[in-house]
């Protein structure tokens, strides 16, 4: 690159020199003086100076041209030039931008990397949004700057020099005294500027506090408003807010005082210059061309200078952020480095040795006092205490959550805190109660924790996938894509890709969590892309399963959607429609103001009848729900009435009930109303609303319905067709094709049931699974239940299987009942290797071979109980319970 | 029968006699009404507390599966609330309750339960007072059938729990 700017010199020169033979001899005619009507253009002669041997080389004779052409030709060469110089300076440019960028990219790929190797204490203290602004936006006028360090002094540099250079060759006086000028420009300036970069800093690092404040008290509002605080705080932000003010004031004066005498030292040279040139000139000591060109190139000159200086000003800017930035990642402790090479296995049955394990905390608060114990693997261990003793904390240390410890933790003469993630991983693995779920599928999510292959780096197919991998070298980014198989199927003992999802659902059935994904999977939406067996197995599931439901005396308990008749456990609107609504137009909440459906309604004269349901239903809901919060779970079933439009409604239904004018609704509240009846499902809500003339006009309506929905609109609802299938319902309603019947507990689960043994039979379980599978989690799995979230976690646990499980809280969130089943499910599961479980006090310790109780800080007791269990671990499940023995403290 | 008819149901009851008419309703509309027949099993021993029942109407068995056979109990205890010791306690079904006669029973599912409980206090007191109504059963049969015992007979332990081993509950969906 700083070739191009070496190349882009001679011609820089040219464009200066051109303009003055320009004036001096096309114009004033200076060669033409002599009577010539012609003169010698493109005369050109390459030389070496004398020095290195005064050799010349003569290109061309040139051209012989008059005065009017000779100008011209001139004028052309200084355009030619002008565009040469404009194209250096786009390459320059792009070359600068090129290397700017890689350079941003390895940076921040360097600065994520070294965030990934922050200890977990320090990771816990970090502000994760402070990591993500200095990775994303500090950083960024860091990378850009990097082009212009060296390309912008080196070219601008040069270029002011090949300008001053030119004044001087053209007149030394005039040259000196320029020069003189900027001298005193580059020198008094930056001077001045130290005080506006010290402002700058200051601004800096003022708004990141005042930022970081103003996050906090977003966060704290409501604890705010609670206490009535706001004054002070306002006051406190009004306070920084006055201290920035007056730094960028400050620095505002310091600027444009800067600017004036910039300006002032600039405007003052050409004054010298037409006086001075104008007077030697005039003198016939310097010729007009020269002084114009002096005067150009002069113009020329305080461009690159200003850019120059501007550049110091970025330079020392960008300075302050670096350091900033990497102050803020360099840790006084940082986890290893992985090691490229996979680390030798920990054979399975090596103990867990503690030697005088204390833990302090940040606080000083000694967390674990000094325990040894040697845990011998495998085994089942308890550690039991009340909430916040040791028994919170040991399992960090195991689980490599908490790195700062004293004395020893090992396992086969591996210290925990120093293992790599690589080793550690490979024999253990910590399960907390709170879990972390990332954007994506659920599958997505419980594979998360499979994918520790190192794929092979593919040779790149074609040109694209090639530029992306030099890139990705170039910058030290890695060269393996996400896209690939990450999946390490033979680590975790899955014969391939083919057997993952047998993997994955055995993993959800350890941890109770299949049956919940099959119901997922059974609400989601069947979608038209279906590979063909799968579709015809799908229809043919639907009368299986209803032959299925008839053989168990369950057939009265679905109600099929029949043509001619009113299905009761449906919605009046789904009896209307009698069909799925494909896009939003027909969708429930929109159906009473679709203008087509509104005129079925009138012709079949539902629109009074629907009004007396809709008002039943309003007046229902007003009474009950008195006083219940908008947002109360007991509205559920109600939902589709809003309790804001409720507040609207009530209030003109009283007013038109007080002029005795019942059906006299304004149009809008009737479309509300009749909305709210097409809801309405007699069973469930059990108004007792529906009588036979209903059911026969809404029958009507719904063979006119369909036969006079335009054309345009039919592929806005597929009607219920018993040979096929509908994308657009979820896959439960296209295999029942009717509703379940009110009125019978649990004939919902066992219709499920007996629907899911007919999918197992018919080889479709996988594919609803997987449907289950596909649900997105949400970020950060805010689209999945608390359990959900939990279960995915265990579910991670059990596809590893590692050989030391550590549950630090992790069934917290389950109820007792539920805990203690999913318990023994993942010790069934764990069979021959170690679970370590935080437990409380009152739990079944039954199950475990090894109890560890602490008070406080101290351990307090070990317990072994069944040797002989230890070694056949899968019969503990089913011991014999004795009256649960208090866990008494061994001493 | 319709919300009305079972608000009416429920007035008829001794615990609901405090309880605000809109709240019995709100009970009635977050409920749903199941019809149990003779022999049916409400809930089974063992069963996770999934909601509790209101018998609106009917007779019903309560039953304990113990390792030396089928206990049949407190009889005498019999109120209109079913299951609801289970879903505060967040234990499993203690006892198995079928259907003697045809059963009409309002079904309120757990966390409804216990969000109208948080809502209303005539309600939540109706269901305390019909707690304790059932303790102070208990504590009288207790009386009883300790008077009964032999002399030196070793004292009762709550601790200890004479109900079969719950039969695995978690099978699989198919």
């Amino acid at each position: 690159m700083l070739c191009f700017v070496l190349f882009s010199l001679p011609f820089y020169w040219w464009s200066l020199d051109v303009p003055k033979r320009i004036v001096n001899e096309a114009i004033q005619g200076d060669v033409f003086a002599h009577g010539e009507t012609t003169a010698r253009l493109f005369d050109i002669t390459l030389s070496l100076p004398d020095f290195l041997g005064g050799w010349s080389w003569h290109v061309t004779d040139g051209l012989m041209l008059a005065q009017v052409p000779y100008l011209f030709a001139l004028s052309m060469v200084f355009l030619v030039l002008t565009l040469i110089n404009g194209w250096f300076k786009y390459v320059i440019n792009i070359r600068k931008g090129v290397l700017g960028e890689r350079m941003l990219r390895r940076l921040r790929f360097e600065l994520f990397a070294l965030a990934m190797r922050f200890r977990p204490e320090d990771v816990r203290t970090t502000k994760s949004a402070e990591v993500t602004s200095m990775i994303k936006d500090e950083v960024e006028p860091i990378g850009g700057f990097f082009g212009e360090a060296f390309i912008t002094p080196a070219f601008l540099g040069t270029q002011a020099l090949t300008a001053m250079a030119f004044i001087l060759v053209q007149n030394l006086w005039l040259g000196t005294l320029a020069l003189a000028l900027i001298l005193v420009q580059g020198i008094v300036i930056p001077h001045l500027r130290r005080e506006q970069i010290r402002l700058g800093r200051m601004r800096q690092i003022e708004s990141r506090v005042l930022a970081g404040r103003i996050g906090e008290m977003m966060e704290a509002v409501p604890a705010l408003h609670v206490f009535g605080v706001t004054g002070f705080t306002a006051s406190e932000i009004g306070k920084r807010l006055g201290t920035l003010f007056d730094i960028r004031l400050r620095l505002y004066r310091r600027k444009f005082a800067v600017k004036y005498l910039n300006n002032l030292l600039a405007q003052l040279t050409p004054f010298v210059f037409y006086t001075l040139g104008g007077y030697l000139a005039l003198q016939g000591r310097l010729d007009i061309g020269q002084l114009v060109a002096v005067i150009a190139a002069y113009r020329d000159l305080p461009t690159p200078i200003k850019e120059l200086i501007d550049w110091d000003q970025q330079r020392a800017d960008v300075t302050v952020k670096y350091e900033q930035v990497v102050g803020a990642f360099s840790k006084e402790f940082m986890m290893p480095e992985e090691p490229a090479e996979p680390p030798a296995p920990i054979p399975s049955e090596t103990p867990i040795t503690l030697v005088g394990l204390r833990v302090v905390n940040g606080r000083g608060m000694v967390q674990v006092d000094r325990m040894s114990a040697a845990i011998a693997r495998p085994a089942r261990v308890a550690l039991v205490g009340s909430t916040g003793s040791a028994r919170d904390v040991l399992p960090k240390v195991l689980g490599r959550q908490i790195t700062d410890y004293q004395g020893s933790v090992t396992i086969g003469s591996h210290e925990i805190g120093t293992m790599t993630d690589a080793q550690a991983s490979a024999v253990m693995l910590y399960v907390s109660g709170e879990p972390y779920i990332m954007s994506g599928t659920i599958r997505d999510n419980l594979c998360l924790a499979l994918r520790r292959a190192a794929p092979p780096e593919e040779e790149p197919k074609d040109v694209w996938a090639r530029y992306w991998r030099d890139e990705a070298r170039m910058t030290d980014n890695p060269t393996v894509s996400p896209d690939a198989d990450w999946i390490d199927y033979r680590g975790f003992g899955i014969e391939g890709p083919q057997a993952l999802n047998g993997a994955i659902i055995e993993a959800l059935r350890v941890v109770r969590g299949y049956e919940d994904i099959f119901r997922v999977g059974m609400s989601s939406r069947l979608g038209d892309e279906l590979d063909e067996g799968v579709a015809t197995r799908m229809l043919q599931a639907r009368t299986a399963i209803h032959a299925r439901f008839n053989e168990r005396g369950m057939g009265s308990y679905v109600e099929t959607f029949t043509p001619n008749q009113f299905n009761t456990s449906a919605s009046i609107g789904e009896n209307l429609l009698f069909g799925v609504s494909i896009g939003k137009r027909f969708a429930p909440e929109n159906l009473a103001n679709d203008p087509f459906v509104r005129s079925i309604i009138a012709a079949e004269a539902l629109v009074g009848p629907l009004t007396g349901i809709g008002l039943k239903m309003v007046e229902t809901v007003a009474e009950a729900f008195q006083g219940l919060a908008a947002d109360n779970p007991l509205r559920e079933r109600y939902s589709f009435i809003d309790e804001a439009e409720l507040g609207d409604l009530w209030p003109q239904v009283q007013v038109a009930w007080q002029r005795g004018q019942r059906r006299q609704f304004s149009a809008e509240l009737r479309d509300k109303l009749v909305g709210y009846a097409l809801m309405y499902v007699e069973p469930q809500h059990r108004l007792n609303l529906i009588d036979d003339q209903l059911v026969a006009r809404v029958l009507r309506a719904r063979a006119s319905f369909r036969e006079f929905l335009p054309a345009a609109d039919a592929g806005e609802i597929e009607f219920y067709d018993p040979g096929r299938l509908m994308p657009a319902a979820s896959i439960r309603d296209n295999l029942l094709f009717g509703r379940v019947r009110y009125g019978k507990a649990h004939m919902r689960d066992k219709i499920v049931v007996a629907a899911a043994e007919m999918l197992g039979e018919l080889d479709l379980e996988a594919f609803v699974v997987s449907r289950g599978l596909d649900q997105e989690a949400g970020p950060g799995g805010r689209l999945l239940s608390p359990q959900q979230r939990v279960t995915v976690q265990l579910g991670r646990a059990m596809l590893r299987r590692p050989d030391i499980l550590i549950l630090d809280g992790a069934l917290s969130s389950f109820g007792a009942a539920e805990a203690h089943m999913i318990m023994s499910n993942i010790f069934e599961a764990m069979s021959g290797k170690t679970v370590i479980a935080a437990q409380s006090n009152d739990d079944d310790l039954s199950a475990f071979d090894l109890v560890m109780t602490f008070e406080g800080a101290k351990l307090t007791g070990i317990e072994r109980r069944g040797a002989a269990e230890a070694t056949a671990p899968e019969q503990s499940v089913e011991t014999p319970v004795p009256a649960p023995s208090p866990q008494e403290a061994v001493k | 029968m319709t919300i009305e008819d079972e608000v009416r149901s429920l007035q008829k009851f001794r615990m609901f006699h405090k309880v605000e008419s809109s709240k019995l309703k709100l009970l009635a509309m977050i409920a749903d009404r199941v019809v149990f027949h003779p022999g049916e099993v409400i809930y089974a021993q063992g069963d996770t507390s999934d909601a509790v029942y209101v018998v609106l109407e009917g007779q019903f068995k309560v039953s304990l599966n113990t390792v030396n056979g089928v206990i049949d109990f407190a009889e005498h205890v019999r109120g209109a609330l079913l299951g609801e010791a289970g879903v505060l306690c967040d234990q499993n079904r203690m006892a198995t309750i079928t259907a003697e006669t045809t059963i009409t029973a309002l079904r309120i599912d757990r966390e409804p339960f216990l969000q109208l409980l948080r809502e209303s206090a005539p309600f939540n007191h109706a269901v305390m007072s019909e707690l304790g109504r059932q303790i102070m059963d208990l504590n009288n049969i207790c009386a009883q059938l300790v008077q009964r015992l032999p002399t030196g007979t070793p004292a009762v332990d709550a601790g200890r729990k004479i109900a079969a081993p719950a039969p695995s509950s978690n099978t699989p969906v198919h």
